[in-house]
């Protein structure tokens, strides 16, 4: 029922529009059915001598009327060729719209996927499989639209054939209806049971192709190894015998496939002949008409197929359920809350933090954060030192709010952190990570990511990101596209760009953690000199674990097992006795080594 | 560059020529084939009888009024619906096992060149690439020429028999009939064309579609901290409407193929009831034969449709065609001059290596090494440092003759390494990568792929010598433990000692390092060390050291700059030189001692 009333909300003003298809293939129906009439009446009265008969008590033509047919016989033909076109009209207009309804709602459901993932809190991204989030909405939306713009159509279909036929059946020979339909439910359940036993073998299948391909990509991304050892022979055949487990289990299936056709298509067959044989005895002895007879076995015809597919298509129902329901769990996690206080655009930050008793766990409840307090002046650089796993990402993860903290205050200009409109927040900080992310777009999109900077601002951001140089030497400068369908960048040139897109906002935070990590020491050097002419502009926290960065500090912070354990400038901490002073010491023994 | 790789458009007439190189590829299924299309022929001679039971029901039982046939009628049916029975299940089955036989020996085909190919290729073809062509190329190829042979015969044979068969009846009739197939034909060719490429449209649309959506997702920490959720959301908008706008386009067109063909095949059937009809009255027809005609024009658009599909289908097809045969051309580019004979088993490597005014730059890239020349004594173990790109990884990619120079000579023992065969020289030569390479499988497969016969108690020596037993023996299932994709179950350093233990195991006389950069948690770390240290004893080494404690025990340091080698020497020869060895050693030192200190200090 949730999963009915979930797909429902997606179809507001669509509903007509379905309605209508199903309304079609109503009309369909009782056209095509009516063509069959038409012959019957051209074999029993016209080219016969029987007087007419029309099913449902309609007006049965007289004689007078069965000799002008008799003279104008293209009437006839005629009147077959405009019922088959208005019923296969009708066909047209059904599919038309139920494909135009599937396909409005997976527009709808993909945009609303994509809206509603990108809201989503940064600790459900952190969770999630993005392979499995990607599926979902590529490969279940497709089975949700199939499901509407096909095969619920088709179920219609079949269910209204069955409800119309059998009246007119009944009207014209209610012998001849109770044959016409013995293997009618035969061949649905005979369809249903075979496709429900052979999943398995479909999935065997499935399985065996991924293997394969599995087999085959790490054969090429091991390429090295594979010829380092001289083991092109036995890739081959490694490979060899993933192809041939999916061909063997290809072959099952389809051995299999062939005699479920086979026997139900002369299940089918059967069927047709029984109407036709039956028919010939009961017209022989007199208890129906030849064009009766011929009528059955067109229905039996028209019938008995779009059956045998009802019967596939109701064990697909299955996964069209598990799609939505996957769907609906993206869509009900809650969003991130995007209340809080927006300043006015001519008001600008200051940037003043000040963290005070601040401790913070993620799900799992252990403690990252214990008891920090630290007074960050605005404009001052601070340099954060720690081990892997010491809490520094943790700390400025904090601060645009990409998780919320609960124990302890985080204050902006004074103002809690929390009373600030994440995205408000956001805009205000300049953030680089150790792994950037960029968008598969040109170089300046990447850096003119926000309306309003101007081509001379990204070129001033990029030479001072040291990237500038290498730009220039692309072929296309700073329209070259990168990523899946241009070039890729190297590590170095990736955190390069993230730095140029951090600079160009002029934002008065600036968050660099770990993102020279890739850059080699020339670059570095020259990056670390353009930061120092920044100085002051912008409160600015560096997360390291080099030491080259150290020279940019106006304070440094020490951070262990999630602990403030120093801070103070360089002079203050090498002249106390600590971790600082121990790595600086070190310095003094290399000279001596050196000699 | 990647550019080359993306699809091309094929507007491109059928290409006969094409075709029939694919068909070659079918010819181990001949016989297969040949029963195929026969028996395809037997069930459209089958289809084509049915009408005529219609015929005799009416024309020799009803209008007689007499049932002395029927018993024969009857069985006569039965026989039909029999061998129609036995026949659709044997012609799927055959069809079945000549497409998948066809798609597996095209791959094994194709995947015999990939592995031939020097690394160069795939450096530089993606392996989507590869995999696309490998598999869905492959079965649609499959497809089109299995099904497709189904398909025409019956078609053709259908329309031949009914043909036939109906020229008898009323000549005339079966004219007007004929004449309606090429207008059926024609107008369903170009209409599945269209489908096609609105298809083609919608699928590439699809594959921005999830990249938008990867990109939604991958990029979720830059998306909110950049503010762009709406800037992002509005591109997509714009995406999506438009693959709106083609899957309706699409849709529309393939609802209206049906219809319109059925369409067509109903004016046949008023032509042929009116005029049938007629006919009929004047006494020139029986009205048994009457329904026969009514019953073939109403199935005669069966076979057209499936032709025209074919011919669609084939035309499309075309892209995938050429692209499989681009892998089934593959030429190596590095082959040796000797071939490989057993008697080269037998010889042992002494690993000396020299390289002797070698010249090198990738395709379309800047020259690496000019004019390097260089020696490597046996047993020497040798270590290059420097900045990246300054040359390390393709010295490596030289040595283990993944690339050829372009001018000057590599010697290995003293002889030009393009006159060895490739087999002997990696069949002596160790590798470790940064992050070495594990294929899915168990961890005793992975180990063993240094020596193929290695017996399980082999394999666990190797595991010990190197020290991984222990971690190993830890996991469930020990050696049986699959390491899942890749390798991504175990850790980087857990995978390093693998990698060294399938060293061991090879034993090899020339042993190529590249240490890994990536902070290995401290505890995997000693024991990488130690490993390394084993391994290296008694062969040739060649180690790209990003580790201190590794480079001071080496025998020779090459700093490397620019491709060049700017200071060789010793450990404490270089570090007196105080030059760039001096710097970046003192860097790192500073680096690796402040990384220990900060954890040393964690750890309190």
């Amino acid at each position: 029922m949730e999963t009915i009333k979930f797909v429902i909300s997606f179809a507001k003003g669509l509903k007509l529009r379905y309605l209508a298809a199903m309304l079609c293939i109503i009309g369909a129906a009782v056209f095509s059915f009516t063509n069959p009439l038409i012959i019957r009446f051209c074999i029993d009265s016209v080219l016969g001598s029987k007087p007419a008969q029309m099913p449902f008590y309609l007006p049965s033509p007289g004689l007078g009327t069965i000799d002008f047919f008799r003279h104008n016989f293209w009437l006839a033909g005629l009147a077959v060729v405009l019922i088959s076109i208005t019923a296969h009209s009708f066909t047209y207009l059904r599919s038309r719209l139920s494909a135009q309804v599937g396909e409005e709602f997976s527009r709808r459901l993909r945009e609303r996927l994509l809206q509603h993932i990108q809201l989503l809190p940064y600790a459900w991204h952190s969770r999630i499989q993005t392979g499995d989030i990607i599926q979902r909405c590529t490969s279940d939306v497709d089975t949700l639209r199939r499901f509407i713009s096909l095969q619920f159509v088709q179920l219609g279909r079949g269910i209204f054939m069955i409800a119309l036929i059998i009246p007119v059946m009944l009207s014209l020979d209610k012998t001849m209806t109770l044959f016409a339909n013995l293997a009618v439910p035969l061949v649905f359940v005979y369809a249903y049971m075979f496709f429900r036993k052979i999943s398995r073998l479909f999935k065997a299948q499935d399985e065996a192709e991924g293997a394969m391909t599995t087999r085959l990509e790490e054969s090429i991304s091991g390429i090295r190894i594979v010829k380092a050892f001289a083991r092109e022979e036995y890739e081959t055949d490694r490979f060899g015998n993933a192809a041939k487990d999916y061909r063997d289990k290809s072959r099952k299936l389809i051995t299999v496939l062939s005699w479920y056709w086979s026997s139900s298509d002369s299940l089918c067959m059967t069927q047709i002949a029984l109407v036709l044989v039956v028919g010939t005895i009961r017209t022989i002895s007199g208890q129906t008409s030849l064009g009766t007879t011929l009528a059955f076995v067109s229905y039996s015809n028209m019938l008995i197929w779009p059956i045998r597919e009802m019967g596939r298509i109701l064990t697909d129902m299955g996964r069209a359920r598990v799609s939505a329901n996957r769907l609906k769990e993206i869509l009900d996690a809650p969003l991130e809350e995007m209340h809080g206080l927006i300043p006015d655009p001519q008001f600008t930050l200051k940037g003043a933090l000040e963290f005070s008793d601040l401790s913070f766990a993620y799900e799992d409840g252990v403690d990252i954060l214990k008891n920090i307090n630290l007074k960050i002046e605005p404009g001052e650089t601070i340099v954060i030192l720690g081990a892997t796993g010491s809490g520094k990402s943790t700390l400025v993860n904090l601060i645009p709010r990409l998780f919320d903290y609960s124990r302890g205050k985080i204050t902006l200009d004074g103002v809690e952190l929390s009373h600030y409109n994440r995205q408000y927040l956001r805009t205000q900080i300049g953030l680089v990570m150790q792994e950037p992310f960029l968008y598969a777009r040109s170089l300046n999109d990447n850096i003119a990511f926000r309306e309003g900077i101007e081509p001379s601002q990204v070129r001033q951001a990029a030479q001072e990101a040291a990237l500038h140089s290498t730009v220039e030497g692309f072929e296309h400068g700073y329209e070259t596209v990168i990523g899946e369908r241009g070039i890729t960048l190297s590590g170095g040139q990736r955190q390069r760009c993230a730095i140029a897109r951090a600079l160009v906002i002029n934002a008065p935070i600036l968050i660099l953690d770990d993102a020279l990590s890739a850059v080699d020491t020339e670059t570095e050097e020259e990056i670390l000199k353009n930061l120092g002419k920044r100085k002051g502009k912008a409160t600015t926290i560096i997360i390291t674990h080099r030491l080259s960065s150290v020279s940019l500090a106006d304070r440094i912070v020490v951070l262990e097992h999630g602990r403030i354990v120093q801070i103070g400038s360089h002079a203050e901490l090498v002249s106390v006795p600590g971790v600082y002073q121990r790595i600086w010491n070190i310095q003094n023994l290399l000279e001596a080594e050196a000699g | 560059m990647n550019q080359i790789y993306q699809e091309k458009e094929y507007t491109s007439n059928l290409d006969p020529k094409l075709w029939l190189a694919v068909l070659k590829h079918a010819l181990p299924y001949k016989k297969q084939l040949i029963i195929i299309t026969l028996e395809m022929v037997l069930m459209a001679a089958l289809d084509s009888t049915l009408p005529l039971f219609t015929r005799y029901a009416i024309d020799k039982m009803i209008t007689p009024k007499d049932t002395s046939g029927l018993l024969g009628f009857c069985l006569l049916y039965l026989v039909v619906i029999v061998v129609g029975l036995i026949n659709v299940a044997f012609f799927i089955h055959l069809t079945g096992q000549v497409e998948t036989g066809m798609n597996y020996d095209l791959r094994r085909k194709c995947f015999a060149k990939l592995q031939a190919m020097q690394v160069g290729y795939y450096d530089r073809t993606p392996t989507g690439w590869i995999v696309a062509r490998m598999t869905s190329d492959i079965s649609r190829l499959g497809d089109i020429v299995a099904w497709g042979i189904v398909d025409m015969a019956w078609g053709t044979a259908l329309i031949i028999i009914v043909g036939i068969i109906t020229l008898f009846m009323n000549w005339k009739l079966a004219l007007l009939m004929l004449v309606l197939i090429p207008v059926m034909g024609y107008i369903g060719i170009v209409f599945q064309k269209r489908m096609l490429k609105v298809y083609r449209i919608v699928r590439k649309l699809n594959s921005k579609i999830t990249h938008s959506f990867g990109e939604g997702i991958h990029g979720a920490k830059t998306t909110k901290t950049l503010v762009r959720e709406e800037a992002n959301l509005n591109e997509f908008v714009g995406l999506n409407n438009e693959m709106y706008r083609n899957s309706v386009k699409a849709a529309v067109l393939s609802a209206l193929f049906m219809p319109l063909i059925l369409m067509l095949a109903s004016t046949g059937l008023g032509l042929i009831l009116w005029l049938g009809g007629i006919t009929t009255l004047k006494g020139g027809l029986t009205i048994g034969a009457l329904m026969a005609f009514i019953e073939y024009i109403s199935h005669m658009f069966e076979p057209i449709s499936n032709v025209a599909r074919l011919f669609a289908e084939m035309q499309n097809g075309q892209a995938a065609a050429e692209r499989v045969f681009t892998l089934l051309e593959l030429q190596p580019e590095i082959i040796s001059s000797k071939p490989w004979d057993d008697s080269w088993a037998a010889r042992r490597m002494r690993a000396e290596i020299v390289f002797d005014d070698i010249s090198f730059g990738y395709p379309e890239g800047v020259r690496v090494f000019e004019n390097f020349s260089l020696t490597i004594r046996e047993g020497e173990s040798l270590a290059l440092v420097g900045e990246t790109g300054t040359g390390k990884t393709t010295f490596v990619n030289l040595i283990c003759r993944f690339y050829e120079p372009q001018s000057g000579r590599i010697l290995i023992d003293g002889t030009d390494y393009r006159e060895i065969p490739l087999k002997w020289i990696h069949s002596q030569l160790g590798y470790v990568q940064q992050v070495p390479h594990l294929f899915q499988g168990s961890i005793l497969e992975n180990i063993r792929y240094g020596r193929l016969d290695a017996t399980v108690e082999e394999v666990k020596k190797a595991a010990e010598i190197v020290s991984a037993d222990e971690f190993i023996r830890e996991l469930p299932g020990a050696y049986s433990y699959q390491v899942g994709e890749a390798g991504n179950l175990l850790s980087t350093g857990q995978k390093q000692l693998l990698a060294f233990a399938r060293v061991v195991l090879a034993d090899p006389r020339l042993l190529i390092l590249d240490e890994a950069t990536a902070s290995i948690d401290t505890e995997t770390e000693g024991l990488v060390q130690a490993a390394m240290q084993k391994v290296l004893q008694g062969r040739t080494g060649i180690i790209v050291a990003h580790r201190l404690s590794t480079i001071r025990k080496v025998d020779r340091i090459l700093m490397m700059h620019r491709g060049k080698v700017v200071e060789s020497g010793s450990h404490s020869e270089l570090l007196h030189q105080k030059g760039k060895y001096y710097r970046l050693y003192m860097n790192q030192f500073l680096q690796e001692t402040a990384d220990a200190e900060l954890v040393i200090g964690s750890c309190d």
